[in-house]
């Protein structure tokens, strides 16, 4: 068939809190009849805020890994630490698999979800039939690995509260934390703001 | 008649009973559609008081202890995330603190309150408001990804100080894997579909 | 035959299932059970572990943190600090801490807590690992048998901790001199002990000083032993000669206490506390008490200058007793001042050598028996003499000596306190008779002497001219030979005549050395003279005892 039978040809919505299916109300708002939530034939004004947020995000990664993310004071040195930096003391101190994992969670796994989303949005935005399979499971991909970036906050938090042995060292947060931090939560909403049915959604419409 | 439509693709399906093993895929983008799911209300309490009691173990006693120079320092959960708060850094804190403390509370709570009530047949109040907020809160609870953290952050303290892992490490650790079977049993389909069952 | 008809399915009752309550309760219960449980077991665990919660006051919170600051014993970490606020009489500061359960047994009510920082006291510098790892409270489990859970915290760490082994003691003196607490107590020049505390007496009339003697020193402490200040330098010029005594360095610096004890003396261990007299230096310290003491006084010519009370007597060098004083007397009958010296001999030391197999006398017998001792010494001579210890310091002792040509004298038994024969001094004597011999050197007229040598010498001189003139003439009668021993002798007589010339060299040699002789003989006359007045005046200094 030409037309494969969608939801919203048939008149068919899904709500998003119950997954109920539902039948379709001509009025412009609905509410689902299992849970009461709006019912919405595609998440609300989704292209535009995932761009939003995805744009945000993407300018904030630069002062999420230039700026420094922990700064450790002992009486001998005060050194600055970016997320590569820490990444490059694990490596020195000759734990390489940790300093994988943090290399991956926090440098790759950030710039991947930004350009996947990149893709995602402007295949949204400028609808083409090739490939949709291998989008949507790029899509399936970036929600499941987004929140395992946020590792590196965590151990960062625990190393700030920990090391406060005055005289000898002291860790404090920077602001690259903040910002890192940052692009994490608002590749998360981006995630969950962007609708994955609008990849497969044909330009003509009824 | 029975149709559902694909969360990933808008297609519509029939709706069969879900294949015996594995789970049913959409026919287009392979998003998963059905699955058979007959776990009893019964497993899913006592998994929810478990990571209760394991929540607030985890909360009450220090993480992990760190001696160094013939002084020492430990912290709880909260105490992280307190003290991201005590260097000026509130939203990293908040952050922290809801990631990893309130929304597994929330979770389990909420499931709590609506199944006990559920088991007897009676209708929790607000039980839809309950249930739509779970399925809201849920994808924020990071107890996983908090306990890699911590690992990573064990392995550099490892390095200049002594490091004695507290009891609250390895009560996280059981939340952990009690939390995310809990999620696995709880799907939004099955709750429904409990709730649906009890009613009648 | 009919059967009855076989049952239908119909008709075949169904399955009850069975609603039993416990059915409903599937095995998954016994996971949040086993939480549950284990749980609790942590938190009994946790909370039976906790420990004893107490309080201790100190003036300040100066290096105390809450939830920081560590309390150990012997290095061991026992407790934490939990809370520091200040008291309700804001005097102080109550410092809550936690102590782990199986240190609760040191909690009782002599011990005690001080906090460990960087110090400079007078024993050095101590806590300085404090400046790293932060400070801490030490403790000091006490002995009592009482808990308590309320103690009151020491500014300055104890001198003595309650398990280190010895025993404390007291001493009284005069006042404390250089001591001070921290002080160090030696036993023949190795440290023993600490100086612990020192408290001004009631009434103010001396000071009692509490010490600690470490093991095994403390057994060494007897009923005999004998304590002095080692502080310092201990210097004493006495008719003895001048001594230089010190103990240590830290002792000079610090000074210090040290203990001996008396040879001969008990030798049981004093017990804890037992008090002793802290003597001002070694010599007193170790002068054996004397039990007999018989006080005489004695009479002597001359200066007393350079006797002072505690100068000894002595028998043929040997210390029998001791001046007690000198003092001035008018005695009213012969209208004189007299100068009588009290001295205290000790009867002892001079004790009289019995034949083997005799028996000692009695008591009453054994006075009389010395009195006779005594007079028959008297009677060969023994008399007590002023002399001079020691000429650099000029001070003087009594010396008992046996002298055959002494006027014959007696003890006057009879007097109160009994009077000892004395003679003068021989120096005395000797400074007598160089006085005297100088002033007959002063008499002799060497100036008329050497004038009527003088005189005689101008007489020959002319003599042998006119002798000269006589030979001239005789010269031209007489023989040559006549002439040639004329002329030898009127040159024996030319070089006799340069020799005895006015100004020859011999004769002004002559008057110069006779001059000479009377100059000296004036300046001996006056030097006998000063020194009777001032015999110390070589080494001028104060005579007198150590400081």
């Amino acid at each position: 068939m030409t037309n494969p039978a969608t939801g919203r040809s048939l008149g068919l919505l899904l709500c998003l809190d119950c997954r109920a299916t539902v039948r379709g109300a001509k009025a412009s708002h609905s509410h689902c009849p299992r849970c009461h939530a709006r019912l919405y034939v595609r998440k609300p004004h989704s292209l535009i805020v995932t761009t939003v947020l995805v744009v945000c995000a993407a300018l904030l990664y630069i002062p999420a890994n230039v700026l420094p993310v922990m700064n450790t004071r002992t009486i001998f040195e005060d050194e600055r630490d970016t997320i590569m930096s820490g990444v490059l003391v694990l490596l020195q101190s000759g734990s390489w698999p940790i300093a994988l994992l943090v290399f991956v969670a926090s440098i790759v796994v950030p710039l991947l979800k930004i350009l996947a989303l990149g893709v995602l949005l402007y295949s949204a935005w400028r609808p083409s039939p090739h490939r949709r399979l291998q989008r949507s499971e790029l899509y399936r991909m970036v929600e499941f690995i987004g929140r395992w970036s946020m590792l590196d906050i965590y151990a960062i938090s625990l190393l700030a509260t920990l090391v406060q042995v005055q005289s000898f060292a002291s860790v404090i947060v920077g602001w690259g934390a903040w910002a890192f931090a940052a692009v994490v939560v608002l590749t998360l909403l981006a995630a969950r703001t962007f609708d994955e049915r609008l990849l497969w959604d044909t330009p003509q419409h009824d | 008649m029975p149709v559902i439509v694909c969360p990933a693709c808008d297609l519509a399906h029939r709706l069969t009973t879900a294949p015996a093993s594995g789970r049913g895929q959409c026919a287009r983008c392979r998003a998963p559609l059905q699955r058979r799911e007959n776990a009893s209300i019964d497993t899913a309490i006592a998994l929810a008081v478990c990571a209760l009691a394991l929540l607030l173990l985890s909360n009450a006693y220090p993480l992990v202890a760190m001696q160094v120079n013939g002084s020492s320092r430990d912290t709880t959960l909260i105490g992280a995330a307190v003290g991201l708060y005590a260097q000026g850094f509130k939203s990293l804190a908040a952050l922290v603190f809801v990631t990893t403390v309130v929304a597994p509370l929330l979770q389990i709570v909420s499931l709590l309150y609506v199944l006990i009530p559920l088991r007897r047949g009676r209708r929790a109040f607000g039980r839809n408001t309950v249930l739509r907020m779970l399925t809201r809160v849920r994808p924020w609870s990071f107890m996983e990804v908090f306990m890699l953290g911590a690992l990573v952050a064990l392995v550099r303290l490892s390095n200049f100080a002594h490091i004695a892992p507290g009891i609250a490490l390895w009560s996280c650790a059981l939340l952990m894997l009690c939390l995310s079977a809990l999620t696995s049993i709880t799907s939004t389909e099955q709750l429904w579909r409990w709730v649906e069952e009890s009613r009648e | 035959m009919t059967e009855p008809p076989a049952p239908s399915l119909d008709d075949l009752p169904a399955a009850v299932p069975a609603r039993s309550r416990w059915s409903r309760l599937p095995l998954i219960w016994i996971l949040p059970a086993v939480v549950i449980v284990a749980g609790a077991f942590v938190v009994v665990h946790e909370k039976l572990a906790q420990g004893t919660s107490i309080e201790i006051l100190f003036e300040n919170a100066e290096d105390l943190e809450a939830n920081k600051t560590k309390i150990r014993y012997k290095e061991v970490e026992i407790g934490d600090v939990r809370d520091i606020h200040v008291a309700k009489d804001r005097k102080e500061v109550v410092v809550t801490a936690m102590i782990h359960r199986d240190a609760s047994e040191y909690l009782v009510e002599d011990t005690r807590f001080w906090v460990v920082r960087p110090r400079i006291s007078a024993a050095g510098v101590t806590g300085l690992g404090t400046l790293v790892s932060g400070a801490y409270i030490s403790v000091d489990v006490g002995k009592s048998a009482n808990p308590s859970e309320h103690f009151v915290g020491l500014e300055v760490p104890p001198i003595v901790t309650s398990d280190l082994p010895g025993r404390q003691f007291v001493l009284h003196a005069d006042d404390l001199g250089s001591l001070d607490i921290g002080s160090l107590v030696f036993y023949r020049h190795i440290t023993a002990g600490q100086v612990v505390g020192y408290a001004l007496d009631p009434g103010g009339a001396g000071v009692t000083l509490t010490i600690f003697v470490n093991a095994p020193f403390d057994g060494y402490v007897t009923g005999g032993t004998r304590f002095w200040q080692a502080s310092g330098i201990d210097m004493s010029i006495n008719s003895d000669g001048i001594k230089l005594r010190t103990e240590s360095l830290t002792s000079i610096l610090q000074g210090g206490v040290a203990f001996q004890s008396l040879p001969g003396s008990a030798m049981t261990e004093a017990t804890r506390d037992a008090a002793f007299t802290l003597y001002p230096d070694e010599e007193r310290a170790m002068r054996p008490t004397e039990t007999e003491i018989r006080t005489f006084v004695m009479y002597f010519n001359g200066s007393l200058r350079g006797l002072s009370p505690g100068a000894p007597v002595e028998l043929h060098g040997i210390a029998v007793g001791e001046v007690k004083s000198v003092d001035v007397e008018y005695d009213r009958d012969a209208g004189t001042l007299r100068f009588p010296v009290v001295v205290d001999m000790y009867p002892q030391r001079i004790r009289g050598r019995k034949a083997r197999g005799a028996q000692p006398p009695a008591k009453d017998d054994a006075q009389t028996s010395s009195r006779k001792l005594v007079d028959s010494l008297v009677a060969r001579g023994l008399r007590a003499e002023l002399k001079t210890g020691n000429l650099l310091t000029g001070q003087k002792y009594v010396d008992l000596d046996v002298h055959a040509d002494a006027p014959a004298e007696k003890v006057w038994w009879a007097d109160q306190p009994w009077v000892f024969p004395t003679v003068s001094n021989g120096l005395d004597e000797f400074q007598d008779s160089m006085g005297s011999i100088a002033r007959k050197l002063n008499k002799v007229p060497f100036d008329r002497i050497s004038y009527r040598l003088l005189s005689t010498m101008t007489s020959l001189e002319q003599t042998l001219k006119s002798t000269d003139q006589l030979m001239r003439h005789v010269d031209g009668s007489l023989a040559p030979q006549v002439e040639a021993t004329l002329t030898e002798a009127q040159a024996a007589l030319k070089n006799a005549k340069e020799l005895l010339a006015q100004d020859a060299p011999l004769q002004s040699d002559l008057g110069a050395t006779l001059l000479q002789l009377s100059r000296a003989a004036k300046a001996v006359t006056a030097l006998v003279d000063y020194l009777e007045r001032h015999p110390e005046s070589l080494l001028r200094g104060k005579p007198g005892d150590s400081p």
